[in-house]
């Protein structure tokens, strides 16, 4: 009885250790092996871009037209192939059921829309300090949300898997964006 | 000796003393035979309380502090922070359970912290690596990691916790339109250890906590499953569930001496009264009836109207049991489920909402005065009060829900407040001859309808 309460003990130790470690190992595998891949993103809500300690992008170009749509399930696992342009930005080419053989690929749901396929990526927000988010808030108001219209998150991808690594506003990483203070805005009729 | 057992023995034993049946010592000696009446549950109690909740709180601390994300750390750092929690809380549980020590609050609190530390490594690997706010997969993998430690520990706290966590992940699918099924997957993992909980002792504080909890968890789900299919089930679905757990309730535990002991009847009763009373008015069957009351799509709506049926078919066979075993007053709110499905099948088959509100205003009526006629014929000014205020509260809402003036509504609350109270001083000066006086006006027993 000691022994199956030792062993029933460490197999469940084992199952809640194994698990964030397999989270974290794939992840770093994906940021050490992955390619990079850009894609320009833009805020949810321009006026209210930073939603708590976190900032929320969307990436626009997740739609691709679909070679059978009526086939097709509502909503199903699939691989999205992606063409990379010299600048690095991704676009997505096509989708298809099965993984290929090379090229630069993410595993993505895709909910079925008429003839067009939209990728439900598996990206959708970048976690930053919180008195970085505050101080940002108060100081430049909607600032960042402004600034965000010229964003992009740079991925690893590897093997179908993504992992966000940055995000860049102005070609700028965000941190260090938001440490340089805003401009004060001046009032009509002021002078500096 | 059974918790109800004790609980008898000492509401008697203060008056078998005062009238000189037994003395002190025989009572204390009695007292001390049965081992009930000394300090040491409740010391134990609260120790294990203050164990979970100082638990619980260094655990929902360490998820805020690392909530706060700290940039300055490396991603390796943080990673070694998550298992460092993680293992420490593994350690302090393993401790307690494979050295056996029999101590409840050091089983409750490691266990508590133990459930919420894989919480937060879980959070801070999102937070470190930008996983998108999917809740429900998060949830998902913390609640199936943890629910060993429930079974592991058979810490009540720990359950509590993946109630919780259950029913925040069907809310979280629910809202996502994704169905209940999960839900009802997850909630059942914990099935086992409640069922053992209340085979070994149902009225132990730990049980009676979790079925609170658990009858909660349940009503939400309820929301759930029939959120998908519209407004249009909801009235029956809740009217079965609530006649359900009230048949449940006044089966199973309606000896219990105390009400908040009694959590089914509680909430079911409740539940029955307060549904029936919101469907007494005009207003909300025509609400019913413009969300599709009237079109009621057998085919997409089929999982809501199996768990309709189910809970029908369940308290048709609690309400004859309570029939077969002499109990007719536990139909006072168990036959709800069935006279809500008969309100609703009378705005189906009927152009008119005058049928199931004149069904739920008799219904509330015939369930005030039975409670009434059953409090004086038992010489319970409880229950006799209780039915004063169903009929006080019916009377009420038909006040305002008709277009009689103010001045006539006025007199007409006077009225009733009067009635009221000569009723009670009748009663008590009725009743004061019969009964003790502590029994008639602050102890009503676990007699309830």
């Amino acid at each position: 009885m000691s022994q199956f309460r030792t062993l029933a003990f460490a197999l469940v130790v084992l199952c809640q250790l194994g698990v964030p470690a397999w989270m974290i190992l794939h992840r770093e595998w994906t940021l050490r092996d992955g390619v990079r891949v850009k894609f320009k993103v833009e805020p949810m809500d321009p006026e209210d871009a930073v939603l708590g300690r976190s900032v929320r992008f969307r990436i626009p170009s997740s739609e691709v037209t679909l070679d059978d749509p009526v086939r097709r399930p509502s909503q199903v696992w699939a691989y999205a192939l992606l063409e990379v342009d010299p600048e690095g930005f991704g676009h997505f080419s096509a989708i298809r059921d099965d993984a290929p053989e090379a090229g630069v690929y993410l595993r993505v749901q895709v909910r079925r829309n008429e003839k067009k396929g939209a990728i439900q990526l598996p990206f959708d927000r970048f976690y930053l300090p919180e008195d970085v988010v505050a101080g940002t808030e108060k100081a430049a108001g909607s600032t960042l949300g402004s600034g965000m219209k010229e964003a992009h998150v740079l991925l690893r991808i590897h093997e179908g898997f993504g992992v966000v690594e940055d995000l860049y506003v102005q070609d700028t990483p965000i941190l260090d964006y938001l440490k340089v203070p805003p401009e004060p805005q001046m009032k009509e009729g002021e002078t500096p | 000796m059974s918790r109800q057992g004790s609980d008898w023995l000492l509401g008697e034993l203060p008056d078998l003393v005062s009238r000189g049946i037994l003395s002190q010592d025989a009572a204390d000696r009695l007292c001390a035979h049965y081992g009930v009446g000394d300090t040491d549950a409740g010391r134990q109690l609260g120790l294990t309380v203050t164990a979970v909740f100082g638990s619980a709180l260094i655990g929902l601390g360490i998820i805020l502090v690392l909530a706060y994300n700290w940039q300055e750390l490396s991603r390796s750092l943080r990673a070694g922070i998550s298992f460092s929690i993680l293992l420490g809380a593994q350690a302090a549980a393993g401790w307690v359970f494979l050295r056996s020590i029999p101590s409840r609050p050091w089983r409750e609190g490691t266990a508590c912290l133990w459930f919420l530390a894989l919480g937060s490594a879980m959070a801070l690997i999102a937070q470190t690596y930008h996983l998108p706010g999917d809740v429900s997969r998060f949830l998902l993998t913390w609640m199936l990691l943890a629910v060993p430690v429930v079974y592991l520990t058979r810490s009540s706290a720990a359950a509590a916790l993946y109630l919780v966590g259950v029913t925040a992940l069907g809310g979280s699918e629910a809202a996502g339109g994704e169905g209940s099924l999960l839900y009802w997957g997850m909630l059942s993992l914990l099935g086992p250890y409640l069922w053992s909980l209340l085979r070994h002792d149902r009225q132990s504080t730990e049980a009676v906590c979790l079925l609170w909890l658990g009858a909660a968890s349940l009503g939400f789900g309820f929301g759930f499953s029939i959120a998908e299919y519209g407004e249009q089930l909801y009235l029956a679905a809740y009217a079965g569930l609530f006649s359900v757990l009230y048949l449940t309730g006044r089966i199973w535990f309606g000896q219990a001496p105390r009400v908040w002991r009694r959590p089914l009847q509680s909430i079911g009763g409740l539940g029955a009264f307060g549904l029936a009373l919101r469907f007494s008015y005009q207003d909300s069957w025509q609400h019913l009836e413009r969300f599709g009351g009237r079109e009621w799509d057998w085919g997409d709506g089929l999982p809501g109207v199996v768990l309709i049926g189910a809970c029908l078919a369940l308290s048709v066979i609690l309400g004859w049991f309570s029939l077969v075993n002499g109990r007719p007053q536990n139909l006072l709110w168990g036959s709800f489920g069935a006279v809500a499905f008969l309100a609703h099948v009378l705005l189906l088959s009927t152009e008119s909402t005058l049928g199931p509100v004149l069904l739920m205003n008799l219904y509330l009526l015939a369930a005030g005065v039975s409670v009434l006629v059953r409090g004086l014929h038992r010489e319970r000014i409880g229950t006799v009060n209780l039915g004063m205020l169903i009929l006080a509260a019916l009377i009420a809402a038909r006040f305002f829900d008709s277009d009689l003036g103010l001045v006539v509504r006025g007199i007409g609350f006077i009225l009733v407040g009067a009635a009221f109270l000569s009723a009670n001083a009748y009663l008590g000066r009725r009743f004061r001859g019969l009964q003790r006086p502590k029994e008639g006006l602050s102890h009503t027993s676990g007699e309830e309808p």
